[in-house]
């Protein structure tokens, strides 16, 4: 007979949480830093569990099913066009070695001389992508981590939009956790003021609490997050730091 | 403790408004604050202004500024809204700095005695510039009260 299970761990005695185990495990962690992707080689390859910092974000794109792929790419392109200046066409290749890059064309007034590979994309570019692939897969939970960084302002404010259409029309709608300081983000009056958590630091640590009834009144007169909450993370004492 | 929520252009009016709320009624306390930077964003919500002072009383301060008129000014701002009762409107002739450099002790003390304090400071044309003028003369005998060493400008002074 083949034993499986001791007398101390059965294998059925967790099955009522493993539900919930399933779900924190699932969850996605996304706070891509630029330079660790585009400075891979020379960096080196120690990279924690679950890759929060997107230095496997090229290997994840590589296997995903190219139907997958292809797809969210072309939508990543569409959305790049608008969003980054001179941007043209999105590729994804693998190198004489094997090494899957992204690559991008830029109009240049040479032609052909505005092909690019992502180390050369700007940090706000591969932030964007790293966002935008995210948003496009998985139906866990997603973890976002100040997606406003090295953002244009005008593309910051639209992110609130961008996580709704993400959502819109699929079947697993998709928690997603943000964690921001950004005006523009919160600036916008369709964020649900129900939805916001506010992280005040205090002696004993940080207290996290909801929206209370005074906030929940001006947001109900159609102010903003950016507007009534944000000003409550103000550092008391920040307009003294220009005289040290 | 009623919160009263407190609409400013920027830190300067924001801080004179906690103390015109402090100084009011002992039931009442400051709540909200709303500032965006300059008179713009507060004119931009009007609507929300008086949505909210309908759930909770707000105190709008802002600037006369070239305006001729104080009623004049509230009125074109709520643009025939009509105006809530909680929807307190101050308006600052012509400028908060006016109502700073009124305060002959507070100003000595912070800028040191060099310098000329109006006595009609509601009668200038550009207080800011005063008080700017009077804290560029105010380095070298300054009565030490200032929390720190710059002026208004926020210029570091020179020894």
């Amino acid at each position: 007979m083949l034993l499986t299970q001791t007398h101390l761990e059965q294998i059925q005695a967790n099955a009522g949480f493993r539900a919930l185990a399933d779900f924190f495990g699932s969850t996605t962690y996304l706070h891509l830093v630029p330079q660790l992707l585009k400075y891979a080689d020379k960096i080196g390859g120690q990279r924690l569990e679950d890759d929060p910092y997107g230095q496997g974000f090229l290997e994840r794109i590589a296997k995903t099913p190219e139907k997958t792929r292809n797809a969210r790419l072309r939508k990543i392109e569409k959305f790049l066009t608008l969003a980054v200046p001179q941007f043209k066409e999105l590729r994804f290749e693998a190198d004489e070695r094997g090494h899957p890059h992204l690559k991008a064309l830029f109009t240049h007034h040479r032609p052909n001389a505005g092909w690019q590979s992502e180390e050369h994309f700007s940090d706000g570019t591969l932030r964007l992508m790293g966002l935008l692939w995210s948003l496009l897969g998985g139906d866990s939970m997603l973890l976002l981590e100040e997606p406003e960084i090295s953002l244009n302002d005008e593309i910051v404010k639209q992110i609130p939009l961008m996580l709704h259409r993400a959502q819109h029309g699929r079947k697993a709608q998709r928690q997603i956790l943000i964690s921001t300081h950004s005006v523009s983000l919160l600036d916008n009056t369709g964020i649900d003021g129900r939805g916001v958590i506010l992280l005040e630091a205090g002696s004993e640590g940080s207290t996290a609490r909801t929206v209370d009834q005074e906030e929940t009144q001006a947001l109900e007169s159609g102010l903003s997050v950016a507007e009534v909450v944000l000003p409550k993370a103000r550092p008391k004492f920040a307009h003294r730091l220009g005289s040290l | 403790m009623t919160p009263v929520a407190l609409a400013t252009e920027d830190e300067l009016r924001e801080a004179v408004g906690r103390r015109l709320l402090a100084g009011a009624l002992h039931h009442l306390h400051v709540g909200l604050l709303f500032r965006k930077g300059g008179s713009g964003y507060l004119r931009s919500r009007v609507d929300n202004w008086c949505a909210l002072a309908k759930r909770q009383p707000l105190l709008l301060l802002t600037d006369l500024d070239r305006e001729h008129c104080a009623s004049a000014l509230i009125q074109n701002w709520l643009g025939g809204r009509d105006q809530p009762e909680d929807l307190v409107l101050r308006i600052a002739v012509r400028e908060v700095e006016a109502w700073l450099l009124a305060d002959h002790e507070a100003m000595q003390h912070l800028l040191g005695k060099k310098g000329q304090l109006p006595i009609d400071p509601d009668a200038l044309k550009d207080p800011k510039q005063r008080l700017l003028q009077l804290a560029k003369t105010a380095r070298s005998d300054r009565a030490g009260g200032a929390p720190d060493q710059r002026d208004a400008q926020g210029l570091r002074a020179r020894p």
